[in-house]
């Protein structure tokens, strides 16, 4: 009987037990979890936050579904990896042994780099426990600064505000989330966080968080010198794979793991996938990290159908994210080609459901834009094929862009009618796609 | 418009029930019955007191409890989902079932029966795309008969639970664009409608006032002319929400 040992609990690690299971009925399961929950969404905390849902219901999968898959639930953080002997040591002192390892241990947000990240009022959004502890903090906290440049830092405001925190959000640039969005798009979302009674502050960078003698948040200091007064510091400012007990190891590690196009790392059955695994990226021949969850779905399965003996390659596919921020729908698929990496980018890390794929241009880059009101789509193209889309507002397009970009469908016939932009591609770009998907 | 009250006046009341077979004369259905708290020579009647701070309406997540003027009142965007139901301190909201009235001209109706064929209401299920799904579970949170719609989402399956009423609210509030009809229901209402008071919304007169043979049904304002009839019943029906207005005022300070 193989052991399948999984180090995490999350859309990858459950996607991938699940799937072991399916194949290998007899097989020994044991999910390592370093959170005393079963899985959670954690896109879901962002719903949570603004009350959308309860912190019960977002837990995914009940204590009963593991008993009924046979899945052994372990809590416990993983401390080392013994690779010749084949253990898994927990912090505790428990070791599981594995024929087979998964490592899925996901990633968590970076403290700001600045004097004050220990401070009790810094907050972030990337466990329950901390999405609990933001709900329970924003019951008496008066003022809330937010920083961060992309969708995790915009949804913990929504959410400070939500709860009647009057909340500030202070942004490096001049525009939202630069790294993807253009001036009419940050301009438009700009509108909906204002309405929420969010104040923005452009080209604002904190240089210091500051505290009181208990060791509470009291405020910050400003790169102008000037002080600002607040009792909460909302910061997310980008993730870090959870690898620690993987360095030291033969495992190779990068910024996450390195993984082939099977999703298996350096050392023989030994296997990463979801947000802490590096993959092979077509587009951009890169080793790439994807902080998405269908991503570290898609790859759980492949990850758990090689785990229990098949043969399958992992085709990384085009990163796709539909998120509501301030009741504004945005989606964001493929390559997007913002500004990244202009001046060494140490503190944009990439977000919590976000792709380092939305941030490289293509090599042929052009562009198609139409608007019609508050709605607008964005196409990036690569010669005669689309190579990424972002579509703000309504989402008609969504599923046929999606699908064109996916299929690398040549949208050779299009391209008049994307050249000339403005509301009437919108019809000629369903128009196409209806001919050519569903014929 | 200032908010309105039905009240009855004890001692004019003989207890009739014309008041009730008026109103289910009018709207199919006796909104209201003759229980509820008394004060004095008045009573309440049990039938929607029209609050101010209007839970049906706070409760609802589509457009289907709407407040105009100081009165409550369902629309035709109700797809029957329960939340008001749930949320009414007063129980005086039901849900029906919805009949789908076919306004047919006579010849086709005459033809419709020679060829009996029953007109066909098309039913959707919710379809779900997998892809799209994060499981974060606010449509399963959301759906008034308690489907763990997300277990259907996350394997893109459709929901064909048979407790679904169809009313359509995990589409609605679904953050991601999971959830889509499988087939648009052509009546997009298919099976429930909240109903309640709406003091006869769309007629000259309540029924149960004009009819009333004594006089005991009262439509009466909430404001001063009834704290001069009756103290206790003009704090049950507005001094609460006065009080309750003050209290948020002088807490909360920042906030």
């Amino acid at each position: 009987m193989t052991r399948h040992v999984i180090i995490g609990n999350g859309a990858a690690g459950v996607t991938a037990a699940e799937e072991i299971r399916e194949r290998d009925p007899r097989g020994h399961v044991v999910v390592i979890s370093g959170e005393p929950y079963p899985m959670y969404s954690r896109p879901g905390l962002a719903y949570v936050v603004i009350d959308e849902v309860s912190d019960q219901q977002v837990i995914a999968r009940k204590p009963e579904w593991y008993s009924q898959e046979r899945i052994t639930l372990l809590f416990g953080k993983a401390a080392s990896i013994d690779i010749a002997a084949r253990y898994v040591h927990l912090e505790d002192g428990r070791a599981a042994h594995y024929d087979r390892l998964l490592i899925a241990s996901g990633a968590r947000a970076v403290p700001p780099p600045y004097p004050g990240a220990d401070l009790d009022g810094v907050l972030y959004l990337d466990t329950l426990d901390s999405a609990k502890q933001m709900l329970a903090k924003a019951k008496t906290a008066r003022r809330a600064v937010v920083i961060g440049g992309g969708i995790t830092a915009m949804e913990m405001a929504e959410g400070l505000a939500h709860h009647g925190v009057d909340t500030h959000y202070f942004v490096r640039k001049n525009t939202l989330w630069s790294t993807v969005f253009n001036e009419t798009e940050s301009k438009l979302l700009e509108q909906r966080i204002v309405g929420r009674g969010v104040t923005i502050h452009y080209n604002t960078e904190i240089t210091e968080i500051l505290g009181d003698a208990d060791g509470r948040v009291r405020g910050v200091r400003l790169n102008n010198g000037d002080d600002f007064r607040c009792d909460l510091v909302g910061a997310a400012i980008g993730v870090k794979p959870q690898i620690e007990f993987a360095r030291g190891t033969p495992i190779q590690v990068d910024r996450g793991i390195l993984v082939n196009d099977r999703l298996e790392t350096t050392v023989p059955d030994v296997y990463a996938a979801g947000d802490c695994a590096q993959v092979w990226d077509r587009w951009s021949q890169k080793h790439m990290l994807d902080v998405l969850w269908p991503t570290a779905i898609a790859a759980g399965r492949v990850a758990g159908a090689n785990m229990a003996g098949a043969h399958q390659t992992y085709m990384k596919g085009v990163p796709f994210n539909a998120c509501l921020l301030f009741g504004l729908h945005v989606t964001a698929i493929g390559q997007l080609g913002g500004g990244r990496g202009d001046d060494g980018e140490v503190l944009q890390h990439i977000d919590r459901g976000s792709s380092e794929v939305w941030a490289t241009r293509p090599q042929s880059y052009a562009s198609a834009w139409s608007q019609d009101g508050a709605n607008t789509v964005r196409l990036v193209l690569d010669g005669d094929r689309l190579a990424g889309a972002l579509i703000v507002g309504r989402q008609t397009l969504a599923d046929p862009l999606r699908d064109l970009i996916e299929h690398q469908t040549d949208i050779r016939p299009l391209l008049p009618h994307l050249r000339a932009g403005g509301a009437a591609m919108a019809e000629h770009i369903q128009q196409f796609w209806r001919n050519t998907i569903h014929s | 418009m200032t908010r309105e009250i039905l009240i009855r006046d004890l001692s004019k009341c003989v207890v009739c029930d014309v008041c009730t077979t008026v109103c289910k004369d009018r709207h199919g259905r006796a909104r209201m019955n003759l229980e509820g708290p008394r004060f004095g020579r008045y009573q309440l009647p049990n039938v929607c007191r029209n609050c101010p701070d209007t839970p049906c309406v706070t409760a609802c997540r589509l457009d289907g409890m709407k407040e105009r003027g100081g009165r409550t009142f369902v629309t035709d965007a109700c797809k029957g989902c329960n939340k008001c139901v749930e949320a009414c301190p007063f129980g005086v909201v039901t849900l029906l079932p919805k009949e789908h009235k076919k306004k047919e001209g006579f010849f086709a109706r005459v033809l419709g029966l020679a060829r009996s064929a029953e007109p066909k209401a098309i039913v959707g299920h919710v379809a779900s795309d997998a892809s799209r799904c994060v499981q974060c579970g606010v449509c399963g949170y959301n759906c008034p008969q308690g489907i763990q719609v997300r277990d259907y989402a996350r394997r893109g399956k459709t929901v064909n639970d048979p407790r679904c009423v169809r009313c359509g609210l995990c589409i609605e509030v679904c953050p991601r664009g999971t959830l889509r009809w499988d087939i648009a229901p052509e009546i997009p209402s298919p099976m429930f409608r909240a109903d309640k008071c709406n003091l006869c919304d769309g007629y000259a007169e309540s029924a149960c006032v004009k009819e009333c043979p004594t006089q005991a049904l009262l439509r009466i304002p909430a404001d001063e002319r009834l704290l001069n009839m009756n103290e206790a019943l003009y704090h049950e029906t507005v001094g609460k929400y006065l009080a309750a207005a003050d209290d948020r005022r002088h807490s909360g300070g920042v906030k």
